[in-house]
């Protein structure tokens, strides 16, 4: 079921509803990913039936040898409803903000990165910021090496991290406790500011990256149309823009009501601040700035599958893995608030990466009850992971709404370059298993034993 | 007089665990070593329990709750003291701990049944980082002292130091622990059970609240409010 007019929006649509309908009938996809068909069936319809109606994604998909195509079946779901969920932010803020931003960096990927490593003398200096790729690889070994043969590596990083280590010049970032930033979204059709505010004051002599790279232009002499002294004025004049827009409002002001909604949409003001100064302060108590009274304009945005339909890498072991009674696979999985990975590195977080008040500073897997007993394995017992780089050692641990055939392992633990390993880090016996557009490497595709752990 | 107590709705928790972390770094509470931790010392006054799971597979749900001190009315905790080095405060309800005096002999651990306290096994070097997160307000356990929630306590001792030399009554947003202030889901909310006008003696009353083993008796002052997990 789709829309009518589903097909103006997206060039090769019946090719590619032919493609779904003949690969990815229901029975077929129940039988790869085990969730029962009439599940997916009712939230089709549900989908179908919804005013507007929009499915998102987040990163974890992506990690996979077909995330991009993950992505792009998720945007196809929006496309066959005509993105009638989604809208597009009227005078976008965030466009009137960023501006310049080069195509060619807006479509890196960590393909063209690694694709720029791999062929030597291609880089002379490499600056790395907020990014600790080699632990997030499971092809650690071969991007040591070409990291060391770059002339010159600078580090960001507010931590000696894995990547860091191989850096000729760290220049430490203030962590994200100490750090002023603003980030902008407006994806679901409305413009939204959220501000992360520093804490606490920095502990030790940390510089914002920012402030290194505005002091580097000056010094360089650069004819930029940036022209503010520092990250912290920056972010000050789009407060400014803000402010001298009138518009939205802060995140946990009241809700206002219809007649002050009213009173808005003829042109009135209702703001809780009388000048900028009180506005920044207010900015900065509440957390963020939105605009849930601005215009949205319809989106339709032109999508072309001729020539390249989302066609998955299809790899006869992982097929029907969720019915399997032996196979088993890794699931690297990421806590919700360390996409980053490094939470293990701060000193305060880093109990808070354990599981439940049993399991702390070292890996655990969680696997469905009925896997576990399948395999003779008790709540909490220990055992050894192996894969065909070797094994590591896990805690058992049950949770019924894990796939069946599947270890879920947490990212994140194993770092060592500070002398004190806690925990191990599961890229490291991950199969080299890239998706061939991003270059991400997939979470969930290693085949698994167990055995026992002595 | 008072009658402090705090209401989690767990339909608003993203279990984002910001409550944990500010307890942590609020309290000074100390963090273990390896082995330690091993040994099932972690030290946390706030922790985020996994209670069960609901539903079948694939529809299944983990039932989590940030698990802290309930500070029952009718504490059994303080009743096993021989020292009474933990009591509850007349003036506001609070169940206190008076470290000093504690003689380490953990009965109160062994009689709460929530299993929310915890002992102090050894001072251990802490990284320099926390060190200088320390609150001064806040003093550091000596080794073999059982510690637990205290509402943050020192704030209402600060809030009412204030009020008193202004010459005036505490307001109700004057003394809120760390874990409600940090709370960006606005899911706990903390205030005078005793006060019929404070949000938290309204938001109580909401059809949704259960509080855990109720049939104990010990009259518990933390409540949840969930739909669906009671």
């Amino acid at each position: 079921v789709y829309d009518k007019d589903a097909d103006k929006s997206v060039t090769g649509f019946s090719s590619i509803k032919n493609y779904i309908l003949e690969n990815y009938y229901p029975d077929k996809v129940e039988n790869l990913t085990g969730v029962p068909k009439d599940k997916i069936l009712e939230t089709g319809r549900a989908f179908e039936k919804a005013k507007a109606p929009a499915a998102y994604f987040d990163e974890s998909i992506l990690y996979n040898s077909n995330g991009t195509q993950n992505a792009l079946s998720i945007i196809f779901l929006n496309a066959l409803k005509g993105f009638t969920g989604y809208g597009k932010v009227k005078d976008s803020f965030h466009s009137s903000v960023i501006t310049n931003v080069k195509s060619s960096a807006r479509n890196a990927t960590f393909n063209t990165f690694k694709n720029s490593i791999a062929s030597k003398n291609s880089i002379k200096i490499l600056m790395i910021s907020g990014s600790n790729f080699i632990f997030n690889n499971s092809d650690q070994e071969t991007l040591k090496k070409q990291v060391n043969s770059i002339p010159f590596i600078v580090s960001f990083s507010s931590f000696i991290d894995e990547t860091s280590t191989y850096a000729h010049l760290i220049i430490p970032d203030h962590n994200d406790l100490e750090k002023l930033d603003f980030n902008f979204n407006e994806t679901i059709g409305t413009s939204v500011v959220t501000v992360q505010q520093p804490i606490v004051d920095p502990f030790f002599k940390t510089t914002d990256t920012g402030d290194i790279i505005i002091s580097l232009m000056k010094d360089l002499k650069t004819n930029s149309e940036f022209t503010y002294a520092s990250v912290a004025e920056y972010i000050k004049s789009i407060a400014k823009k803000l402010y001298d827009n009138r518009n939205g409002a802060l995140m946990s002001q009241n809700k206002f009501t219809e007649i002050e909604k009213g009173l808005r949409k003829i042109g009135w003001q209702a703001d809780q601040y009388g000048s900028f100064d009180e506005f920044w302060d207010s900015l900065l108590e509440f957390g963020g700035w939105w605009d849930p009274f601005g215009g949205r304009d319809p989106y339709s945005p032109k999508i072309n599958f001729k020539d390249k339909l989302p066609y998955p890498i299809t790899r006869n072991d992982i097929m029907d893995k969720t019915t399997s009674q032996k196979k088993l696979y890794l699931n690297i999985f990421r806590k919700t608030l360390d996409y980053k990975g490094s939470m293990s590195l701060y000193p305060v977080l880093v109990e808070q990466f354990g599981h439940n008040r049993s399991v702390f500073y070292k890996l655990w897997a969680e696997i469905n009850p009925e896997t576990a007993r399948r395999h003779f394995l008790s709540d909490r017992s220990h055992i050894n992971i192996k894969t065909s780089k070797g094994k590591f050692h896990a805690v058992v641990i049950y949770n019924p709404s894990v796939t069946p055939g599947s270890l879920d392992v947490p990212f994140g633990l194993g770092h060592d370059v500070l002398g004190d390993k806690s925990g191990i880090n599961p890229l490291m016996f991950s199969e080299n298993i890239f998706d061939s557009v991003s270059g991400k490497p997939s979470f969930t595709e290693t085949p698994a034993e167990i055995e026992s752990y002595t | 007089m008072a009658l402090y107590g705090m209401v989690i709705d767990l339909n608003k928790c993203n279990h984002c665990e910001s409550c944990i972390t500010a307890c942590k770094v609020e309290n000074n509470v100390q963090i273990v070593t390896k082995e330690n931790a091993d040994m099932g010392r972690v030290m946390q006054w706030m922790r985020l329990a996994t209670t069960s799971y609901e539903g079948n597979y694939p529809d299944v749900r983990p039932v989590t709750m940030p698990a802290l001190c309930l500070q029952c009315d009718d504490p059994p905790c303080t009743k096993v003291c021989p020292v009474r080095a933990t009591y509850r405060r007349d003036e506001d309800g609070i169940v206190a701990q008076i470290y000093p005096q504690c003689i380490g002999c953990r009965y109160c651990m062994t009689n709460c049944p929530y299993n929310v306290k915890v002992f102090d096994w050894f001072k251990e070097e802490q990284p320099i980082e926390y060190k200088k997160c320390y609150n001064i307000d806040v003093s550091v356990r000596p080794k073999g002292v059982v510690e637990k929630c205290t509402f943050c306590i020192h704030r209402l001792q600060k809030a009412k130091v204030n009020a008193a030399a202004e010459h005036r009554k505490l307001n109700e947003d004057e003394f809120i622990p760390a874990c409600a202030q940090v709370c960006p889901a606005h899911a706990i909310t903390f205030g005078d059970f005793d006060d019929s006008s404070s949000t938290v003696s309204k938001v109580k009353n909401d059809f949704r609240r259960f509080t855990l083993q109720e049939e104990l008796g010990t009259q518990p002052k933390v409540f949840y409010l969930s739909a669906k997990s009671k």
